[in-house]
């Protein structure tokens, strides 16, 4: 009985997940407002699974000088300081000694899927059309095709961001804008650290 | 996965009311900056791709003619760098 009640858990968390993926690009407000009304921790695996299979993938497609292991276990440390950052922050502005930690780790690994969607399309593009680009008719084409993704993906990440920081400090716009200056300052060390060991793909994702 | 589930109309209903004052509306201290927040805000709530699609597309086109070649050059930089 009970391992068919983990079965019947575990898919409904699949189904979810899916939906809530689908769902994100096209009303990303709604989305996330349900997003933060769930504790569902197999939703959270289901996000770190599918990065650690981007990771694999990745390197199988072209060779990098670290391990994926490496790589995502970085990401989970990079995920849990982001998420711990602006707990925090609530935490110290509000006075509050309780936060749900399980809803705002759910949140902001939501916010991951655009940037996980751009890597996973960059490394396809780069096994299916391998650069450099060339100043011809069709090199020009598929270079704004990609920068107009890009920027699409960039413009998606930013407003599913605004609303994880939101959801989960209830902060109003200028200290989500002020916490989120805070944010990329803590981050721009922390980023060049990383690039010097050649491991700047972390934060970004 | 901590919904509720009400049962009774008034149940649904104070749920409903639960779920859309859980997070009071941004406030920006000035009517006029709440209402321009509003203004822009409102369209990206649903549906923003059918804003996002066209303002990337115009963005790379804009980009490419401004910037020429160094365009192509960067796209070459993020497939290597990524």
């Amino acid at each position: 009985m009970d391992f068919e009640k983990g079965v019947a858990r575990v898919s409904a968390s699949i189904v979810l997940f899916f939906n809530r993926i689908v769902r994100l690009p096209f009303s990303p407000y709604k989305t996330m407002r349900a997003i933060a009304r769930d504790d569902d921790m197999i939703q959270l695996v289901l996000i770190f699974m599918s990065i650690g299979g981007y990771f694999y993938i990745a390197d199988t497609l072209r060779q990098y000088a670290y391990h994926p292991l490496l790589l995502f276990g970085l990401t989970i440390m990079h995920f849990l300081l982001t998420v711990g950052f602006f707990a925090l922050l609530r935490m110290v502005t509000t006075n509050e000694k309780e936060i749900p930690i399980k809803s705002a780790l759910l949140i902001f690994a939501y916010a991951l899927i655009p940037t996980l969607v751009w890597f996973m399309v960059n490394s396809w593009l780069y096994f299916i059309l391998p650069p450099p680009r060339t100043v011809s008719f069709l090199g020009k084409g598929f270079s704004i095709l990609y920068i107009s993704f890009s920027i699409a993906i960039l413009i998606w990440k930013v407003i599913t961001m605004y609303l994880a920081v939101r959801l989960v400090t209830r902060f109003t716009f200028f200290r989500i804008v002020y916490s989120m200056l805070l944010y990329i300052a803590c981050m721009i060390p922390y980023s060049l650290f990383l690039y010097s060991l050649r491991l700047f793909r972390i934060p970004f994702l | 996965m901590n919904q509720k589930y009400p049962s009774s109309s008034t149940d649904k209903l104070d749920a409903e009311l639960d779920r859309i004052f859980d997070l009071k509306p941004n406030d920006l201290s000035f009517p006029f900056l709440t209402n321009m927040y509003k203004f822009f805000t409102h369209p990206l709530k649903s549906l923003p791709l059918l804003y996002i699609v066209p303002i990337s597309f115009f963005g790379a086109v804009l980009m490419y003619l401004l910037f020429g070649h160094m365009v192509i050059r960067f796209v070459s930089l993020l497939q290597y760098g990524f």
